[in-house]
């Protein structure tokens, strides 16, 4: 009985046990190398950067929950930055919060025509947001052609790289706070609202939800739409981050995103996952990139080495998830039977 | 002669329902013995076992004599047994000969050997009468034709037994008339046939012997000569109805959900009437349209003309959530993958089609929604250790509670039951019954679609029988008798 409720637990927290493996292997490596790999300086960078990975993954786990996808996200950041760039630069006599809010509301506006292409006209979430993944990046290259818009707003970039304060060497930044901000939002819309009832059902069978009475069109619609805004805020933090505003940003943040949730232990089928899980993904996908660097190992490894986590680590959720439901049920019944 | 084919003591076991019951059916060779019973009897089922797709409970199944110890699709196909189902198999984008030897090539030095496979195809398809060149696509073929192209498979292959699932379903007249000249053709070349049908009248036009299943039972096998439409009848229906339906009939009220001319793809011109405190029951065959015009007029799925009023309010077309909040619902016919979200917990099942009303405001008030969810589980009698449980970890008759709590929760006045205890064990059934009676007492309407005669009978104040997507009659239930339901259903297959 005991040992059933331990090994539940345990297998509930199949996210923290990948991200303690994948510390102990970098932390093991690094030392046979003669650095310290969990130095506080060195935690306080993995977290800082895994940050902008979280509020990423948070977009792409509120699609994955309703069943979906979202692969726009990284042109979707590059096209609103580039296209209301000028406002953000120091050069600009425009109140950088107008582009601020400008960017936010292009996101949603980009999310939801993904959303009505995928609930009115029917097509595929994979095929619909790949169509808007090259779309995005093919107009932010036309609008800006070869230019870089260089040198932003100071007092914008803090949110990027504003510095908080320090416990011994470990330096907490803006980014992290805003990392943390997003996840409480969005476990508090999924988990205490009705919204985020509805996005579970819909995920966990949708059909279900039709009958239910759930409308899933705007449901689905509502998520990309939020998967859109939030990519436009994590856009706002990355270019914060480079001080310029270019096309080519976030070519790698579609797939990033998708493996942070994944990672995260969202499924792609719908209706399962922790929004806290975002985090530990985050932390995984960065320390690898880290970690590798440390190691002076070259970027294609570390493409290698992604790839084989995703599957290692989907696996591992699918698993465990199963057992532990398993595990959760036959505690409950035995707990009757003793009453 | 020799038996071809023998299930002995066949015995099926589902979780909660026990799908066939010590069955001995015989076939010889050239015959062809016909299996009916209502949907659900079992039929599928031993067919299932034969194909290999199943594995029996207990019993035997002899070939030829043989014991076949361990079935599987592919130690059946390879004894000579062939399936021949209601939806074809049929890959439509390769050519008749190619889908003949698919899976069975013929082979020269490594490559699939296409002029030897037409030859042959074309050979195969000149024994059975069908003049089609076998270099044609499938997809170019109407279905009479393509269910031709099933059989000159099976002959491809060398069968001994051939398995008829509903073959006549959707054929044309002339159609069927050239499918039983086939079938004539098999039984001069020996091959054993059992013969699964609706329509009752295929038995004395094509059969030999008639086996007749209720309830997962074996009723009766008789030579088709011994028998009359009547016997068949009763035998399908039979048994006499227990004291199980505890629905008294009142004084019915005003018109709470009236679908006025509905049509659509797969019914036309469907016009049914509930009032407040009846239960109207809706007979027919599968396929006679019921579960279509009842998604239709829910907002499921679309029709083309025709209107849903509930309580005086029409309906947009298309939409569940309209229907739900003006108090309509729909039990579906397929708890699993429509009614629930089985990897979501009981509480969560309940209570979302009344989120609204539980958290007004869009915050989740948890102790609001464990109260009213512990009421529906107790006044329900939900058989769980909690309401955290997931659904998916319930029994059937259980899970169909969960189903009900939801709209009993959600102040529903009307409600659709499409096939309410199919897979449901007598008690969760018996106690259901109760609780559709409890509800029309309170002045809900319900119309209840199923398949099950005595339920149909033994609930209804009414019963609209369906049959090939039009509504073909209205009885009374009082004085109404399974004879007439039946003649009705199958008036217009």
């Amino acid at each position: 009985m005991n040992r059933k409720k331990i090994m539940a637990r345990l297998y509930g927290m199949s996210t923290l046990i990948i991200v303690v493996i994948v510390f102990l292997i970098f932390t093991v490596a690094c030392s046979a190398n003669g650095t310290n790999f969990i130095k506080p300086s060195n935690l306080s960078t993995i977290l800082n950067q895994a940050s902008f990975l979280v509020i990423l993954g948070v977009g792409q786990a509120l699609v994955l929950l309703t069943g979906g996808i979202d692969l726009s996200v990284g042109s979707l950041m590059a096209f609103v930055t580039v296209f209301w760039g000028e406002w953000l630069m120091k050069s600009s006599d425009m109140p950088f919060m107008v582009a601020v809010v400008l960017i936010l509301l292009s996101g949603g506006v980009v999310g939801l025509l993904n959303g009505l292409m995928i609930t009115k006209l029917k097509i595929p979430p994979f095929i619909a947001t790949f169509a808007t993944m090259y779309a995005c990046r093919g107009l932010g290259w036309i609008y800006l052609r070869n230019r870089v818009l260089y040198s932003l707003d100071e007092s914008f970039r803090w949110i990027s790289t504003g510095k908080l304060f320090k416990i011994d060497q470990f330096l907490v930044k803006a980014p992290m706070l805003v990392a943390v901000l997003c996840l409480l939002i969005a476990w508090y819309v999924l988990r205490k609202t009705n919204a985020g009832r509805k996005i579970y059902f819909t995920g966990s069978n949708e059909t279900a939800a039709r009958f239910s009475g759930i409308n899933t069109d705007r449901v689905k619609i509502a998520v990309y739409i939020a998967s859109g805004v939030i990519a436009a805020f994590a856009g706002l933090m990355y270019v914060g981050k480079l001080n310029a505003c270019e096309p080519g940003l976030g070519t790698d943040s579609n797939f990033e995103a998708i493996t942070v949730a994944l990672i995260g232990g969202f499924t792609m089928s719908g209706g399962y996952g922790n929004i806290w899980g975002v985090a530990g993904g985050a932390i995984v996908v960065y320390t690898i990139q880290s970690g590798m660097n440390s190691l002076k190992m070259p970027g294609q490894l570390h493409d290698l080495i992604s790839g084989a986590l995703i599957i290692l680590a989907v696996f591992i959720n699918q698993e465990l998830v199963n057992r532990r439901m398993r595990l959760e049920n036959d505690i409950r019944d035995e707990r009757v039977k003793k009453d | 002669m020799e038996k071809l084919l023998e299930f002995r003591h066949i015995t099926k076991v589902f979780p909660g329902v026990t799908a066939l019951d010590d069955i001995n059916i015989d076939l010889y060779p050239g015959e062809v013995h016909i299996i009916v019973g209502e949907n659900g009897a079992g039929k599928s089922t031993l067919m299932k076992i034969l194909s290999g797709a199943y594995e029996a409970t207990s019993g035997e199944l002899y070939m030829e004599g043989k014991l076949i110890a361990k079935n599987s699709p592919q130690v059946s196909a390879s004894l000579g047994i062939s399936m021949i189902y209601q939806e074809l198999n049929l890959v439509p984008e390769l050519s008749i000969a190619s889908n003949i030897f698919l899976g069975h090539e013929l082979r020269r030095g490594g490559f699939v050997n296409k002029a030897a496979q037409e030859k042959r195809a074309n050979e195969l398809l000149k024994e059975i009468g069908v003049y089609v060149n076998a270099g044609t696509l499938v997809k170019q073929l109407g279905v009479g034709t393509q269910q031709m192209v099933e059989i000159a498979k099976a002959l491809s292959r060398q069968a001994k037994v051939i398995v008829f699932d509903e073959p006549t379903s959707s054929l044309t007249d002339s159609e069927i008339t050239e499918l039983f000249h086939i079938i004539r053709l098999l039984k001069e070349r020996n091959v054993g046939m059992f013969y699964i049908s609706h329509r009752l009248e295929e038995l004395f036009q094509i059969g030999d012997r008639v086996s007749v299943l209720r309830d997962g039972k074996h009723i009766l096998t008789d030579t088709i000569d011994h028998m009359t439409m009547d016997d068949v009848i009763e035998g399908i229906a039979g048994r006499k109805i227990e004291n199980l339906f505890p629905h008294v009939r009142k004084p019915a009220g005003d018109p709470m959900l009236e679908i006025r001319h509905l049509t659509g793809s797969k019914f036309s011109d469907v016009s049914m009437t509930v009032r407040a405190g009846e239960i109207v029951g809706v007979s027919g065959l599968v396929g006679a349209g019921r579960t279509e015009t009842a998604r239709a007029a829910f907002g499921i799925d679309k029709y083309e003309s025709g209107e849903v009023v509930v309580c005086g309010r029409k309906l947009p077309k298309r939409s569940p959530s309209r229907a739900n909040r003006l108090g309509m619902c729909l039990l579906p016919e397929d708890r699993k993958t429509e009614g629930l979200a089985l990897e979501l917990s009981i509480r969560e099942n309940i209570v979302v089609s009344s989120l609204k009303a539980l958290n007004p405001r869009g915050i989740v008030r948890a102790k609001n929604e464990a109260t009213e969810v512990g009421k529906s589980i107790n006044s329900l009698e939900i058989a769980t250790s909690s309401m955290e449980k997931l659904v998916r970890f319930l029994s059937g008759g259980t899970q169909q509670k969960v189903v009900i709590a939801k709209w009993l929760l959600s102040n529903s006045r009307v409600f659709i039951f499409d096939e309410p205890t199919r897979g449901i064990d007598v008690g969760a059934k018996s106690s259901i019954y109760q609780l559709m009676d409890e509800l029309v007492a309170g002045g809900a309407a319900i119309l209840m679609i199923s398949s099950d005669m005595t339920e149909i009978l033994g609930m209804s104040d009414r019963i609209y029988v369906m049959s090939g997507g039009k509504l073909v009659g209205e009885l009374d239930s009082e004085g109404a008798t399974q004879n007439e339901i039946l003649k009705l259903a199958f008036s217009n297959v």
